[in-house]
């Protein structure tokens, strides 16, 4: 259900509650929204979802969402007004058992909206290295070094990194002013990169279900060939090292064997030209 | 048949060719006499070690019999067990349609640890097993003059199957390796929506507010019940007029 629809639904529902007086109705359905919106805000944030099984208070997972804020990049996602009124609301709300007065349902559902207006960034979507490069300015480091990044990037390392922190804590001070879902994002794509150059990368690639279906695949599976070759050459050097070896314990044997090694290190250097031709593209 | 699998059985062929390698000779040492006799043989296998077609009397062919270091036949016996392993993987984990490379990692190296033992085969035999007793690698023919023999070293068909095994193997072998250690499958991920269905509770706001409106139509109902009609009010009053002498 879109956010229009239940703004909608919810407002009839009010109307008719104060009708009926019913208030009890309204305080249960604003608890249940506010549970869904810290639910959502988590998991969009890449956090567990609030543990009802546990018993765990709404204004509890706030401050456990605010802590692990705290932690990653030095900021709180939720105010501390904000946690205080809705530890108020949700004593009363339980001690009296859902009654609470017109005033703390009203509070309710502002913090509710409040909460809405967040508008907290996917990032339970997580993204790849390119994907990240390419969302940055950083790509201009690769376009005006004109390196790809992939290649030759070790080089480049301490001047990203530098280049990371920097954004990163200009990133920060905007948000301690006031959240802002881009600069949120940003922040999160900086950190991720960030990570990802420190701790260095496997350089696998993903493939979501069977390689067969993957493109990458497809074209990586061409060097199958090349590795056929590969192995004629190695067959070779094989056969040449153990003849030279020979030649040095047993040198009165170098003249017989002279037409047998010259012809493996002979056949063994064109292999290799071969491989290295249709390594580099050629033949294509 | 697409050319990867034409590698599947080039795969296939050096597998069979590297079993076969094992139980035939890898090693003959022969020397004939001037009148092209006989007089030494000796013929290398892998888990008989050296052995002659002459009975233990043949004093000339036990002299000339190799003493050094032989090669222990539980090699052979890995590389069979090793053989096998790599035979299930290759056809029985398909890499292509496995939606779990992660999986078939310890296979890629069972294949890395194959191509290492055929070339353990081809290189280190000759260097530690037979250049050392010097037998000379891999073909030669020596006159002795003094003793008026001429000796024949040459490799034999076991060790010619296992390099052409090698060359077979080499190329599905390491395309396993590669495809598993530079590609890794990963499960479908749940979208945001998904995951917000399983967790957030849900609301039937159609059905609150269809309860609400009952009970506002039944507090309707009863106002009305309790009130009297109008026509009832109408005869009252007109009752109250008459008792009263209207006409």
């Amino acid at each position: 259900m879109n956010d229009h629809l239940i703004d909608l639904k919810l407002k009839k529902l009010i109307e008719l509650c104060s009708q009926t007086l019913n208030y009890k109705k309204v305080a249960v359905i604003g608890f249940i929204l506010l549970s869904n919106q810290l639910d959502e805000i988590g998991i969009r944030l890449g956090i567990r979802p609030r543990n009802r099984q546990k018993g765990e208070k709404l204004h509890e997972y706030m401050m456990k969402v605010n802590e692990i804020f705290q932690k990653n990049f030095d900021l709180s996602l939720f105010k501390e007004v904000m946690i205080n009124n809705l530890r108020t609301i949700e004593i009363i709300f339980l001690r009296k058992r859902g009654n609470l007065s017109i005033s703390y349902i009203k509070e309710l559902i502002s913090l509710y909206y409040n909460l809405r207006a967040l508008d907290v960034p996917d990032l339970h979507q997580t993204y790849s290295k390119e994907q990240i490069f390419e969302q940055t300015p950083l790509n201009a480091l690769f376009f005006f070094s004109g390196k790809n990044p992939n290649k030759h990037e070790s080089r480049l390392y301490p001047l990203i990194l530098q280049k990371i922190r920097e954004e990163e804590k200009q990133a920060k001070m905007n948000l301690k002013a006031k959240f802002n879902t881009e600069e949120f994002s940003k922040l999160i794509q900086l950190k991720t990169i960030r990570s990802t150059l420190e701790k260095g990368h496997s350089h696998k690639i993903s493939v979501q279900g069977a390689l067969k279906d993957n493109i990458n695949y497809v074209t990586s599976k061409e060097n199958i060939n090349l590795y056929l070759v590969l192995g004629w050459v190695l067959l070779f050097i094989m056969l040449s090292v153990s003849m030279i070896y020979q030649t040095i314990i047993l040198p009165e044997v170098t003249m017989g064997l002279s037409p047998y090694l010259l012809g493996f290190v002979v056949s063994c250097i064109f292999l290799i030209l071969v491989y290295r031709y249709y390594n580099n593209g050629g033949g294509r | 048949m697409n050319f990867k699998s034409y590698y599947k059985v080039l795969y296939l062929i050096g597998i069979f060719l590297s079993f076969l390698s094992l139980f035939f000779e890898w090693y003959s040492f022969q020397a004939r006499n001037l009148e092209d006799e006989l007089v030494v043989f000796w013929n290398y296998h892998l888990f008989l070690g050296w052995i002659t077609v002459f009975s233990p009397d043949a004093w000339f062919n036990e002299v000339f019999k190799p003493t050094g270091e032989q090669l222990p036949s539980i090699i052979g016996i890995i590389y069979i067990i090793v053989m096998i392993i790599t035979i299930y993987s290759v056809f029985l984990k398909d890499l292509e349609h496995s939606e779990k490379l992660k999986n078939l990692k310890k296979y890629s190296y069972i294949h890395i640890f194959q191509l290492f033992l055929s070339g353990f085969y081809i290189c280190i035999v000759p260097i530690y097993y037979w250049i050392s007793q010097k037998l000379f690698f891999p073909y030669l023919v020596f006159t002795d003059f003094d003793l008026e023999v001429k000796f024949f070293y040459i490799i034999g068909p076991g060790y010619i199957l296992q390099c052409l095994a090698f060359t077979a193997i080499f190329p599905y072998s390491i395309y396993y390796y590669y495809t598993c250690s530079h590609f890794k499958t990963i499960s479908k991920k749940p979208t945001l929506q998904d995951i917000l269905n399983q967790v957030q509770e849900s609301i039937d706001f159609e059905k609150l507010i269809v309860e609400e409106k009952l009970k506002l139509q039944m507090e309707n109902d009863e106002d009305q019940s309790n009130k009297p009609s109008e026509l009832e009010v109408n005869t009252i009053y007109t009752k109250f007029l008459k008792l009263r002498g209207a006409k």
